[in-house]
């Protein structure tokens, strides 16, 4: 009996497995699958992306003064060790993550974007930076460098709007 | 089947269970060294990721997981997470198979799943599901159960494989190479020295993209070709996620899915021929 309730288990989570890639049946199956464990494999396909996400703020003081953008963290290259070790790779991939989401929601010209996780966790964090003068206001602006071609400038993909301090 | 040594049941569940330990071990350790993205300020901090859904906010659910999964409490959670898989990586099979500490590890990822919006990746995914179907067997531990879950495993390398190669295959920028070059461009995937060797050779990136294609496409077939080619598919899997993990720094997709590859291995020899 509970051999038999083991095999259903398995081989209705294989079936679910498949059926996500029905693009009928995927926004059924996404909802429910609380703890992510319906994956779809895609190794960055079908269009990876070609450059690093850069994410940049400026503050207005009350004044009206600005600061100049500045660079949250830049990327530095990779070391040859972290085919074991790579701990920095969780915040990388979490600013990836927060900023492909973004982008898919401006692409769908989502009126609620300010409220998005994303865009709230990309402000939250630049509003969380220490810094030693005391700024009024801040704005946060993003940017994608062309990986292949590191002379060209890099694109400004979105720039937030101002939010008080 | 003189090329296989005997791979036993028992073997590959240890194997398999003791490879996807490694991974969690050096996840979590990776978080307790660096836990500024999971500070509340972080980019994957709680207290704005559980704003996603109100269940992560509101009423009884809320509250308890406010208290599980807030910084830095949060990393205490990741510590025992470090801690059995340390178990598991080193202790005897008793130990890898006991339920209770699996259902323990489970639920641990679980949580760490709902907490992180951002941040998480297919090894985290691969190795969830290695140990929620370890779990299931551990409680249910059958000749018929083990070699279940072991066939499942496999069926989801072969699936991850073939999905992403085939994802691949319908794109020209990656049937030409280009994309191949791009990625290798970037800070976070890349590498700048490659990037410049298959800008400056384009044939080559043309080459190794529909070689990484070939090779995920076709790799399902694993299970009908004849053991020694069989073996040499697998041998290409382990040279892929090693040369993954220096180029690009997957270091945790390296050990998350060569588990599976026990399984695989019980499978072809279960097959018969």
């Amino acid at each position: 009996m509970s051999e038999g309730l083991v095999i259903g288990f398995f081989g209705i989570w294989a079936l679910l497995c498949l059926l996500v890639h029905i693009p009928r049946l995927k926004p059924f199956i996404r909802q429910r699958d609380w703890f992510m464990l319906i994956p779809e494999w895609r190794f960055f396909a079908p269009r990876p992306a070609q450059g690093d996400f850069h994410l940049l703020y400026q503050d207005t003081f009350h004044d009206g003064s600005c600061t100049n953008w500045t660079e949250v963290r830049p990327m530095i290259e990779r070391s040859r060790w972290n085919i074991f070790w790579n701990p920095g790779k969780r915040e990388r991939k979490a600013l990836f993550d927060a900023v492909n989401l973004l982008n898919v929601r401006i692409s769908l010209s989502d009126k609620a974007l300010e409220g998005s996780t994303a865009y709230l966790t990309l402000l939250n964090h630049i509003s969380s930076l220490p810094r030693s003068l005391s700024p009024a206001f801040t704005r946060f602006l993003l940017m994608q460098s062309h990986g292949a071609f590191p002379e060209k400038e890099p694109d400004v993909t979105f720039i937030s709007g101002v939010h008080e301090l | 089947m003189t090329l296989l040594p005997v791979i036993n049941q028992q073997l590959a569940i240890l194997l398999a269970a003791k490879l996807a330990a490694l991974a969690i071990l050096v996840s979590c350790a990776e978080y307790l060294v660096l836990p500024r993205p999971l500070q509340d300020s972080g980019l994957m901090s709680w207290a704005v990721g559980r704003l996603r859904s109100p269940l992560l906010v509101k009423g009884p659910t809320g509250r308890v997981l406010n208290w599980l999964l807030a910084y830095p409490r949060i990393l205490g959670l990741i510590a025992l997470r470090a801690a059995i898989a340390l178990l598991i990586l080193f202790g005897p099979s008793a130990v890898v198979l006991n339920p209770l500490l699996l259902c323990l590890l489970v639920l641990l990822s679980m949580l760490l799943t709902i907490r992180n919006a951002f941040g998480t990746n297919g090894a985290d995914q691969m190795g969830d599901i290695l140990f929620v179907g370890l779990a299931v067997v551990s409680i249910v531990t059958t000749h018929t159960t083990i070699s279940v879950y072991l066939w499942f495993l496999t069926f989801q390398a072969c699936l991850a494989y073939a999905t992403a190669g085939i994802a691949k295959a319908v794109a020209s920028g990656w049937r030409d190479g280009t994309y191949l070059i791009g990625i290798c461009g970037t800070r976070i995937y890349g590498n700048a020295r490659l990037r410049d060797l298959l800008l400056a050779r384009p044939t080559l990136a043309k080459w190794l993209a529909r070689l990484v294609i070939i090779w995920e496409c076709t790799f399902p077939l694993v299970l009908l070709l004849p053991l020694p080619l069989a073996l040499v598919v697998l041998v290409g899997g382990i040279v892929f996620h090693l040369m993954m993990g220096y180029i690009m720094g997957l270091n945790d997709f390296v050990w998350s899915f060569l588990a599976a590859y026990p399984a695989i291995l019980y499978c072809l020899q279960m097959r018969g021929w």
